[in-house]
């Protein structure tokens, strides 16, 4: 999953990146408004984290010109404004969420997981593929009632494969959607990462819940 | 409204006095009034009665067989018709009734008809005459033929003299009195209810202006102070109070404008600072594993408590300087050692950014002021400096002595400064760019440089010249 966070505190920035990255999430940053305007309307990402006084282009303008071209990414207002006509006027202008700051990480963490699941129109964050059940907003596996440890990418690569299942997703898409910034990732990164996955979800002997679709990418049937 | 009540109120006491004032002189009028006509009738009616009895007095005559009354009826036909309204008796000095008139209908008058110096009047109640008056005269009857001027006063002759009894009924009089009593008490009670009417009317329209004020002064929301009153007709009285109502109505706005903006700002500037101390020590503590992390994480954290004291100190320095609580202690300041002090607090800032320092202040110039106060001045208005000049540029200080004043000037390139903005570097919280998070410069520098100088008299002055700033401040001379 990957997200926009366009905030000019280089010391919530810092946080937030840690923080994020740690939970499974690919992020982006940007310190102004003009860039962050661009950032968003360069790549289609899950959840835009906004803040709205911003340098360049304040958080409110950048929305309406955002969704003024008709694009429906989901926005999400960090913002000390904490005003009701401020979470008004944000939430009018085409904003998802509103959270105030000071701000709980882990409300942050689950809203924006929540937008996620939304993009992806599912409301019950459990998904059970064969033996195994995935919950997404707990960001937990488990096999047979027993819970099953995965590593961040890890989660977030089943996660995604589960947002489109059945259909195939290219290796592209989701070195996009796991790491931050573009191509400084090879390909192969993936095939570990789906590698890994299937020895913990997986006896041997099964058939795999992750296939391959050689010179595409991956696919949850 | 039971405390309109309470209170003196002008309605009442207008209505009270026009009404006191009126009505005395009313009914002091109309009691006059009163008395002068019910007078004037009263003798009128007793004047009539003395001609009457003087002409039967006239006519009462001494012959020779005695005294008789040369009465003719046809001239006083009043005298003559049965309970009519006049009637006489006449009474000789023996004792004897000389003559009764037929309006009596032989019916004695109940009135003593002895001798009696003067004449008198007496009101009676007469069985068939009702109410009425009787003149009791006596008189000489005269010889006839005598001499008119000649005539003596009855007194002088008691023996002879005969006594005339007159009477009139008081009826047709009494009415006219008692119409001419309605009239004038009615007019009266009239004049008064037309007078309050008329006050009540006056006072209503006359004070409608007040009592629109009061409604729309009660109408006034405090949570929307841009209405303002309103006269529907401009009352020359009025309208300077409406005029300060208003001026007083802005005036409020303003300030609970400028306290809103602060209060906002002042939880926004906490709230940033608080956000990042939150999120680094949530973050943090889901890895502690992450040496690097943590450190990393620590320093923001001293850095960010670093900007929180900044700005607690200054809003409370703001505060004691708004709440009056902030002292100042007068002693002789070195300004060029002020002035090194603070450069040397920014300077690794100004290296950093390529800005330069030309300091053109003499070995010496002192003022008198407050230590510690001018100290952040300087400092404040050199951090504004570094901060904002553009990347290698230059800031020059310096200072002039006149006779008046004492002025050290700070100067540095703005290129993206305005005419508009000069007056609004002084307000809390104020910034050039509405981006406010971050930094060490709240908006509150400038805001305190303005507190604490106007707290030690110094004037300070902001001009643009060609794209360079310069502050300066004119310290008192004493």
């Amino acid at each position: 999953m990957k997200l926009l966070l366009i905030e000019d505190s280089a010391r919530l920035q810092r946080s937030l990146k840690k923080g994020l990255e740690k939970e499974g999430f690919a992020l982006d940053i940007a310190g102004d408004g003009k860039e962050g305007y661009a950032f968003a309307a360069a790549y289609d990402y899950d959840v835009i984290i906004l803040d709205l006084m911003l340098p360049g282009m304040d958080g409110l303008s950048l929305l309406k010109k955002l969704r003024a071209s008709g694009a429906k990414t989901h926005v999400l207002i960090l913002s000390a404004k904490d005003q009701v006509q401020d979470r008004i006027q944000g939430l009018e202008l085409g904003a998802d969420d509103y959270l105030i700051k000071p701000f709980d990480f882990n409300e942050l963490l689950a809203r924006v997981r929540a937008l996620v699941r939304r993009r992806y129109q599912k409301k019950d964050p459990t998904i059970q593929v064969g033996p195994v059940k995935v919950n997404t907003a707990l960001g937990k596996v488990y096999r047979d009632g027993r819970e099953i440890s995965l590593s961040p990418k890890e989660f977030t690569l089943l996660e995604y494969l589960l947002a489109r299942r059945g259909r195939v997703v290219a290796r592209e898409a989701l070195i996009e959607h796991l790491y931050s910034g573009y191509g400084d990732v090879g390909s192969n990164v993936i095939d570990v990462v789906v590698c890994n996955l299937r020895k913990k979800i997986q006896n041997k002997k099964e058939p795999n819940l992750i296939q391959t679709r050689r010179g595409f990418g991956y696919l949850i049937p | 409204m039971t405390s309109a009540k309470l209170q003196p109120s002008i309605r009442a006491a207008l209505t009270q006095v026009l009404l006191l004032g009126a009505g005395v002189f009313i009914i002091a009028v109309a009691l006059l009034l009163d008395t002068a006509i019910k007078g004037f009738l009263r003798d009128r009616f007793d004047g009539d009665m003395r001609n009457r009895a003087q002409t039967l007095i006239t006519l009462t005559k001494v012959y020779e067989e005695g005294i008789e009354l040369d009465f003719a009826g046809e001239f006083m036909p009043e005298f003559e018709t049965l309970g009519g309204p006049e009637f006489f008796e006449i009474w000789l000095a023996d004792g004897s009734l000389l003559e009764r008139s037929e309006s009596l209908m032989g019916h004695p008058l109940p009135v003593g008809h002895e001798f009696t110096a003067t004449p008198t009047f007496q009101n009676i109640e007469h069985d068939y005459a009702d109410a009425c008056r009787v003149l009791r005269i006596s008189f000489l009857p005269q010889m006839e033929d005598a001499d008119i001027e000649g005539e003596l006063s009855p007194a002088d002759d008691p023996e002879r003299a005969a006594t005339l009894l007159l009477g009139r009924k008081r009826q047709d009089f009494d009415r006219l009195l008692l119409t001419i009593d309605a009239l004038i008490w009615g007019a009266l009670g009239a004049l008064l209810l037309l007078i309050v009417g008329l006050v009540r009317v006056a006072l209503r329209r006359g004070l409608r202006p007040l009592d629109d004020i009061r409604r729309q002064v009660r109408g006034i929301d405090p949570a929307a102070l841009d209405t303002r009153i309103r006269l529907k007709k401009p009352v020359s009285e009025l309208v300077p109070v409406v005029g300060q109502l208003n001026g007083l109505l802005s005036r409020l706005e303003e300030a609970v404008a400028r306290e809103r903006r602060f209060t906002s700002d002042v939880a926004h500037e906490l709230r940033t600072p608080l956000a990042e101390l939150r999120s680094l020590a949530e973050v943090g503590v889901k890895d502690p594993g992450d040496q690097a992390m943590i450190v990393a994480f620590f320093n923001d954290v001293r850095e960010v408590a670093l900007e929180m004291q900044h700005l607690v100190g200054n809003l409370l320095d703001l505060t004691r300087c708004d709440s009056g609580a902030q002292t100042t202690a007068l002693e002789t300041v070195e300004l060029t050692a002020v002035v090194a002090k603070a450069w040397r607090r920014v300077e690794t800032v100004a290296q950093r950014r390529g800005v330069a320092f030309d300091n053109l202040l003499p070995a010496t110039f002192p003022v008198e002021s407050d230590q510690l106060m001018v100290e952040q001045i300087v400092q404040n208005l050199l951090s504004n400096a570094v901060t904002y000049s553009p990347e290698q540029s230059e800031i020059v200080i310096e200072g002039v002595r006149s006779a008046a004043a004492v002025r050290l000037t700070v100067g540095n390139p703005a290129p993206g400064l305005t005419e508009a903005d000069l007056p609004r570097m002084f307000e809390r919280f104020w910034r050039k760019d509405v981006a406010r998070t971050g930094g060490k410069n709240a908006g509150l520098g400038l805001a305190l440089v303005a507190s604490f100088a106007e707290l030690l008299h110094i004037k300070v002055e902001t001009r643009l010249d060609r794209g360079r700033l310069f502050f300066s401040l004119y310290f008192p001379v004493s």
